[in-house]
Order: structure tokens, then C-alpha cells, then sequence
């Protein structure tokens, strides 16, 4: 299997002097295409600073990070955007559904930012609604839907033009423990299918048993990788 | 994209309505000083607009429609042997004060000309009002004026000096905003108004004694002695119009001659001038411009930040700031056109009020309106600029925080 992702020496401090906070620290991770690898570890840990970091959304104090042989920790803040628009798909917390769109628009809207309009895109909606189990609420809004729904709908928009990586963070956490884990399972299935790595952040140890690989991050350094 | 920026909108129905009010405000103060303007300019211009003159010859020291010194009559006969001039007529504008039925004066244009002739017409009135006007001290005025003159209706009378005069017929829209109360009436009888006295016509042309079949210089006949205002000249079909103006003003030594349009544009500039009547009226439409951006502004910026989140969302998705900013802007011109509407409507109503209870032009062309629908897109879009600016600020990394 290639490597899709490979992080070398990212540190990042926030702030500066005796208010500087080292949330990162010396950290290095190779993720292979099509792995599902999640990265565990208690509150305050860095784990969001590292997503947001391999992301491209954050940038390291050092260190870089390579997709697919680019280095987008050397991009121009606008080339990074660029970048996540072709190549990532995310997977939030608090599910960041529109609340003015329907469940067909939230899709919709991803994939018109990835450039595909028109009837393609109602097209590809309803696919990716009916591959996530939840196209019979396609024109249900996000107020209308349960946690579960909402991550169902979050999930299918995140996979909107088979990104290379998608990153959840805490995925879970707003979910019931059955959601919880259908949702894990569904996003596993689906990036499987399409070939697509996926990065999870979470507190949820029962994650792990969908993982393909976890790593866990303690005070901004990662622990030992623990091969499954 | 456009779903968003619609949607979005249309979320907080409150808000909007808030919006829409403050631009419809803005809408209409800009659309009713616009066409207050544009009104004002016509109106400026009416008299020159009533006449279906090609060209107008008057003394070399005119500055405006209105204020003119005297040129004699005999220019009259002599341009009609102008080559290029198919007909000439005369026209007298003077100022005298109108005494109504209630003795209270009013400062009045009497405006003398030819009812008989094809060069002048007062407004929307029938050949038989204006044949009215052949009998002896006569008048006509605009319906708009009639309290202004202490008048009921056709039948009152009034006094110019000693002179008691008969109201004949009624026209509308005739009324300039800023003149004095105009009266239309026979040059004949403009003279008598005027205390000028009759005179006895030498020449072997008079038109106005025929008007009334009597013989040559039986009744306040005009003369050499006679001056007037104007002569209003009609160019034979075909006749290039600066060749028979330069030829009038060759053959009319003292005097001056403009086309219908340089008459409008020199009567037009007078007034813009004279009274700052533009800079008067933008600043009114200023004030609903600013109105307008506060309430756009506040209103982009409130839903920008009830939607930060989302925003951040779509910057974490890739979203570049011009794509969050284009939505930011579709979002403003949604507002102005939506907003636009009822402002133009109340703007059309209150200028058929105006016309209606004051005979106020307030000139609300499609070319106002549009001029409006530009200013109000320009202001929406404008104040949109705090509301991208928060846009561009958001750090998409706020969407990890739960």
C-alpha cells in the first residue's frame, strides 16, 4: 500500500514567551492509502491541533506534511484551500449541517464547491444520501433530523467526489452509543468502498474497533503506534 | 450558491422584513429626489417642451425662458422671409401680479401667443378652449393653480391692474416648480394686461385682428412699437436646422437663436445653477443612501455572524473568502431587488399624490427607476463589505470546536 500522508517533525506552539503553550511536539506519522486510522487521547492532548495541522488548516510552528506527494504544509494559505477542496472531506463534531438547506442541499453544496453543478449534482446527492441510508430525509433540513441523521447526511457530504483523505473529529460524541456506532461503521464501509483514508479523532474507545490502526497522542507527542 | 444566499435570507423572516423596510425607505428617498430632480428640470422646461418650434429667436442677453429683454415685432415679419423658415409666430413672456376674487395678489407669467397658431399650445387643451381665447381679456391656467389664485373654476374672474379678466378654460401640467403661477392668454390681450395700450399696426400683416374679423388696427392691434419675447420659428421640411439658425441670427441683427434643445439645455443650466437644486436634492437621496447601508449593513453582518460556523465549515471545505463572498453579495442583491420593489411603488405613489394635490411633477421615468434600482444595488453591495471582511477573518479551524 502507498502512503497518502506523511507527517515529519510537526511542532506548533500557540502564542509566544511565557504565554507560549507547545501543543505539538516532534510529531511524525506515515497513514496509508485506505487506512482507517484513529488517534485517541485525553482533553487537551493536541489531537484536533494535529487533524487541523494534517489538514492543512493549521500550519506548524516545524515540521511538514505530505499528501499524495504534495507538500501542503509549504502551500500559500489560498493553495491550501485549493488543496482541501480537491482532496479532503470532513467529518465534524457538531455535524456544521447548513440550517437553511435541506439534507439534498447540504450534499449539494459540497459538491458545487468541488465544481459539479446542475443535474450532475442532484444526481451524485442522491447516490451518496442513498449510499449513507438516509436519502428517504434528502429534503428533510438539519433541524428536522436526528444526531444520528445529521452525521448520516455529514458523512455522505464528506465523501462528495471520493476525497483521498476524510477527517472526522469526535464524530461520535453528539451520538447515542447505537448512532454512534452505526455512523462509525457506515463511514468505514463507504471509505472502504471508495478507497478513501480516513483519520478520526475521538475520546471513544469503541471507535477502535473499527480502526485498522490507532495511535494515540499524550501532551502533544505520539505514543508508540499500536499495530492491529 | 444562489439557494444559500436566498436561503439564508429567507431563514430569519423578522430580519428580513427589517431589511426590506430600511431599503424600501432608501428606495424611495432616493427614487422621489431623483424624479423631484428630473421633475424640476422638466418642469424647468416646460414651455419650451409645449412648443413644436424648431428654433427659438430672442434678445442676445436671454438667460433662461423666463427672463429676457424685449426684441422688436418687426423681427417677426423680417424672419419670415428667412430662407429655410416655413413659419414664424410671436410669444410674449412678461411678469405682473393677479388680483383673485378673495383681492389677494399673486406674482403671475402671462404668457402671450397665437391661439390660432401651430408653434404654441399650452398643455393637453381642445382648439375650442383655445378659441375661447380670441375673446377680448381672457385667460387661461394650469387646474393646479386655481386655488393658488383664489379661482373655483372656468367662469371666475380676476384683475391685472385695471383690467378684469374671465378664466376660459383649464390646462394641466403646465405648471414649472419654482416659477411664478403661469397664465396663457392672446398676445392682444397680454398687451391690455400689461398697460401697454393698443397700438395700430402699420404693417399690412396682422394676425390677431383677423382672429376676431375685425379690420386692420380696429382692436389692440400689434405694431412696430410692439416688442416681444420670442418668435418662434418652424424650418421648412428638409431645411438643415443650424443653417436657418445661423441665417436668422444674420438676418436678425441684435438678437439671438437656438434650437428647441439649446433653448431646453441654456433654461435647464439657468435653474441647476441658480437655485443648487441637484446638490439640495442628493443630499436627501445621501440621507436615504445612508440609512439604507446602515440597516443593509447591520442586517449582512448580524446573519454573517449567526452563520459563522457555517462559513467556517465551507473555508475548512475549501471555500475560498471569494466564494464566501460572492454569497455575502448575492445576499445584498437579493435584499436590493426584493427591497426595491415597494420602494418604487411608494415613490409612483407618492408622485401621483403630488401631481394630484399640488400639481408637483415628480418625474419617476423607467430611466429614474432604474437609476435607482443601480444605486440601491451599489448601497446593498457596499454594505455588504464589513460582513466579508468578518468573512475573511473567520479561521476555518473554528469548526473543530465543538
Amino acid at each position: 500500500m502507498t502512503t497518502a500522508m506523511r507527517a515529519r517533525g510537526l511542532h506548533k506552539v500557540y502564542g509566544s514567551g511565557n504565554a507560549s503553550v507547545c501543543a505539538l511536539q516532534d510529531v511524525s506519522l506515515d497513514v496509508t492509502g485506505g487506512e482507517v486510522l484513529v488517534l485517541m487521547g485525553p482533553s487537551g492532548s493536541g489531537k484536533t491541533t494535529l487533524l487541523s495541522v494534517l489538514a492543512g488548516i493549521l500550519t506548524p510552528t516545524t515540521g511538514s506534511v505530505h499528501v499524495n506527494d504534495t507538500e501542503i504544509t509549504a502551500l500559500s494559505r489560498r493553495d491550501a484551500a485549493d488543496f482541501r477542496r480537491r482532496h479532503f472531506g470532513f467529518v465534524f463534531q457538531g455535524f456544521n449541517l447548513f440550517g437553511a438547506l435541506s439534507a439534498r442541499e447540504n450534499v449539494e453544496l459540497a459538491l458545487h464547491l468541488k465544481g459539479v453543478r446542475g443535474a450532475a449534482a442532484r444526481d451524485e446527492s442522491h447516490r451518496l444520501l442513498q449510499s449513507a441510508g438516509i436519502d428517504h430525509r434528502a429534503g428533510s433540513h438539519p433541524r428536522d433530523l436526528s444526531g444520528g441523521e445529521k452525521q448520516r447526511v455529514s458523512i455522505a457530504r464528506a465523501l462528495a467526489c471520493a476525497p483521498s483523505v476524510v477527517f472526522a473529529d469526535e464524530p461520535t460524541a453528539s451520538l447515542d452509543s447505537e448512532s454512534g456506532h452505526a455512523v462509525i461503521a457506515l463511514l468505514r464501509a463507504l471509505a472502504k468502498e471508495r478507497g478513501c483514508t480516513v483519520f478520526i479523532v475521538t475520546h471513544d474507545s469503541r471507535i477502535a474497533d473499527v480502526a485498522d490502526r490507532v495511535v494515540y497522542l499524550s501532551d502533544g507527542s505520539l505514543a508508540e503506534p499500536a499495530a492491529r | 450558491m444562489p439557494s444559500l444566499a436566498w436561503k439564508n435570507l429567507i431563514e430569519d423572516r423578522g430580519r428580513l422584513a427589517v431589511a426590506l423596510a430600511g431599503i424600501m425607505f432608501a428606495v424611495a428617498l432616493i427614487a422621489i429626489q431623483t424624479g423631484i430632480y428630473a421633475g424640476f428640470v422638466k418642469s424647468a422646461g416646460l414651455l419650451i417642451d409645449e412648443s413644436s418650434a424648431d428654433i427659438w429667436v430672442c434678445a442676445q442677453d436671454m438667460r433662461y425662458v423666463e427672463l429676457t429683454l424685449p426684441i422688436p415685432y418687426e423681427d417677426l415679419d423680417k424672419a419670415r422671409h428667412v430662407a429655410g423658415v416655413e413659419s414664424a409666430e410671436p410669444m410674449v413672456v412678461r411678469t405682473s401680479a393677479f388680483k383673485g376674487p378673495a383681492h389677494r395678489l399673486e406674482l403671475i407669467r402671462v404668457v402671450g401667443f397665437d391661439p390660432e397658431g401651430t408653434l404654441f399650445r399650452p398643455g393637453p387643451v381642445s382648439d375650442a378652449d383655445l378659441h375661447k381665447l380670441r375673446a377680448k381679456n381672457t385667460f387661461l391656467v394650469d387646474r393646479a393653480n386655481l386655488s393658488a389664485m383664489n379661482l373655483h373654476g372656468v367662469g371666475d374672474t380676476g384683475e391685472i391692474g385695471d383690467t378684469r379678466l374671465r378664466l376660459v378654460a383649464l390646462t394641466q401640467g403646465t405648471q414649472p416648480i419654482v416659477s411664478a403661477t403661469f397664465i396663457y392668454t392672446s398676445l392682444p390681450n397680454e398687451r391690455t394686461y400689461l398697460q401697454l395700450g393698443p397700438t395700430i399696426d402699420t404693417k399690412s400683416f396682422n394676425p390677431f385682428a383677423a382672429f376676431f374679423g375685425m379690420p386692420v388696427g380696429a382692436f389692440d392691434a400689434l405694431g412696430p412699437d410692439t416688442s416681444l419675447s420670442y418668435v418662434l420659428i418652424r424650418a421648412k421640411p428638409g431645411a438643415d436646422i443650424t443653417t436657418v439658425q445661423n441665417a436668422l441670427k444674420r438676418a436678425l441683427p441684435g438678437t439671438d437663436a437656438y434650437t428647441k434643445t439649446q433653448m431646453g439645455d441654456v433654461t435647464k443650466t439657468y435653474w441647476e445653477k441658480r437655485t443648487g437644486i441637484g446638490f439640495i436634492l442628493g443630499l436627501g437621496a445621501v440621507v436615504g443612501i445612508i440609512v439604507g447601508m446602515a440597516v443593509v449593513g447591520q442586517i449582512l453582518y448580524t446573519s454573517v455572524s449567526d452563520h459563522i460556523r457555517e462559513y467556517g465549515t465551507m473555508k475548512a471545505m475549501g471555500a475560498s473568502d471569494w466564494t464566501l463572498h460572492k454569497i455575502i453579495i448575492m445576499q445584498a442583491v437579493l435584499m436590493a431587488v426584493v427591497g426595491f420593489l415597494p420602494g418604487i411603488l411608494v415613490s409612483e405613489w407618492v408622485a401621483a399624490f403630488a401631481m394630484a394635490q399640488r400639481g408637483l411633477l415628480v418625474l419617476i421615468t423607467p430611466a429614474v427607476a432604474l437609476q435607482a434600482l443601480g444605486i440601491t444595488v451599489g448601497m446593498c453591495v457596499l454594505s455588504a463589505v464589513f460582513a466579508m471582511q468578518r468573512v475573511t477573518r473567520v479561521d476555518p479551524a473554528v469548526v473543530f470546536k465543538a
